[in-house]
């Protein structure tokens, strides 16, 4: 049965090592047949202005990032990259309680 | 979510709390929950992959007068988790990467690939990523 | 209405997890949902009762034009805002020697373990 993954990942490359771990999780889990959605907050979404050399996961993983955290860094819908879609927290809640939907932090 | 909901707890970051629980606090965590009656087993990977080595040894802290008379052995608590059916995964790679060689692990525990990962994930219920 | 449990243990002011935490436990009550908080470690200082004001000199400010936002007032507005639950670690509410708000109460992993069974979903927000 296809399975449902909520990722959160709050961590930027330029801080922390471990981004491909949970970036290969999201695809391997994808690969699996699961829905998976990357949301990325705090300073992960330092990583979606256009000209950063990070690879995302990508198409079946939604990425979703958080319209705080861009803001609060100055960053505008039109400098991230296109596969990002810019959420807010009231999604970020529905995602965290539909049912069945496994939510993993990083 | 009910009892029978399995949960897998995810530990990666290792020698954290050896003054302030005189454990590794999410495996204290994990195993306390485990005795609550919890289906729950434990992924080590990152560098909590290290708590599986031989040979860890942490006597002799001491602060001032204080010392540590009961200090952590993480290795005896991972051993008396499995005793009570918690399985201890280990990732590989992680292993590989700093340079442990699985001769000097503790028996018992399931060494899985980075890929096996996401299976291992769809198995639980919930993921604790600590 | 659904059920929220957040794990926390970040201290209150020492990196974005609090800002994070609190702004899903916000959303969640603001939408009608009900939320948990187990507060393990550090994260137990969140609610610690004698949390004060202060002014902030650079900016010549002062207590009142600051309006530093402690934990303990966005926790208590939170109370008020809709359902909500919260446990302090209690052995790491004694090794730290902290107190907490009367809205608060102590407990351990067993309660947590209680919560999860009971709820929507869990988060465990670990620390760095």
């Amino acid at each position: 049965m296809s399975q449902k993954y909520l990722l959160i990942e709050s961590r930027d490359s330029f801080d922390s090592a471990d981004l491909p771990y949970f970036f290969n999780l999201a695809k391997d889990l994808a690969a699996k047949g699961s829905d998976v959605i990357l949301y990325l907050i705090q300073n992960a979404v330092f990583g979606l202005r256009k000209g950063v050399k990070q690879t995302f996961p990508g198409s079946p993983v939604k990425i979703l990032a958080d319209d705080f955290s861009l803001r609060e860094r100055g960053i505008k819908k039109v400098d991230i990259i296109a596969s990002a879609k810019v959420s807010n927290v009231d999604e970020l809640v529905d995602l965290l309680l539909e049912e069945n939907r496994k939510a993993v932090w990083h | 979510m009910n009892a029978n909901s399995k949960i897998l707890s995810v530990a990666e970051r290792a020698y954290r709390a050896t003054v302030e629980e005189q454990d590794d606090t999410v495996l204290w965590f994990t195993w306390t929950v485990r005795k609550a009656g919890a289906p729950i087993d434990v992924l080590l990977r990152g560098n909590t992959v290290n708590y599986v080595v031989k040979g860890q040894e942490v006597s002799g802290l001491t602060f001032g007068e204080v010392s540590f008379g009961n200090p952590p052995a993480i290795e005896h608590d991972l051993q008396e988790m499995m005793k009570e059916s918690i399985k201890i995964y280990v990732v590989r790679e992680d292993l590989e990467t700093r340079g442990i060689n699985p001769s000097d692990i503790l028996n018992g525990t399931h060494l899985i690939s980075s890929k096996e990962i996401a299976g291992l994930y769809d198995q639980y219920d919930q993921i604790w990523h600590w | 209405m659904k059920t929220l449990t957040i794990l926390l243990m970040d201290p209150p002011y020492e990196t974005e997890n609090t800002t994070t935490a609190l702004r899903i436990a916000d959303a969640a009550l603001r939408k009608g949902h009900k939320v948990r908080v187990f507060a393990y470690e550090g994260a137990v200082s969140l609610t610690m009762s004698q949390q004060k004001q202060h002014p902030n000199p650079v900016k010549n400010q002062d207590v009142a034009q600051a309006d530093h936002p402690t934990t303990i007032r966005a926790i208590q507005s939170l109370f008020k805002k809709g359902p909500m639950e919260w446990i302090a670690c209690g052995m790491c509410v004694d090794e730290r020697g902290v107190d907490f708000i009367p809205e608060a109460k102590r407990g351990g992993p067993k309660d947590f373990y209680e919560w999860v069974k009971d709820s929507t979903n869990t988060l465990v927000i670990g620390t760095q």
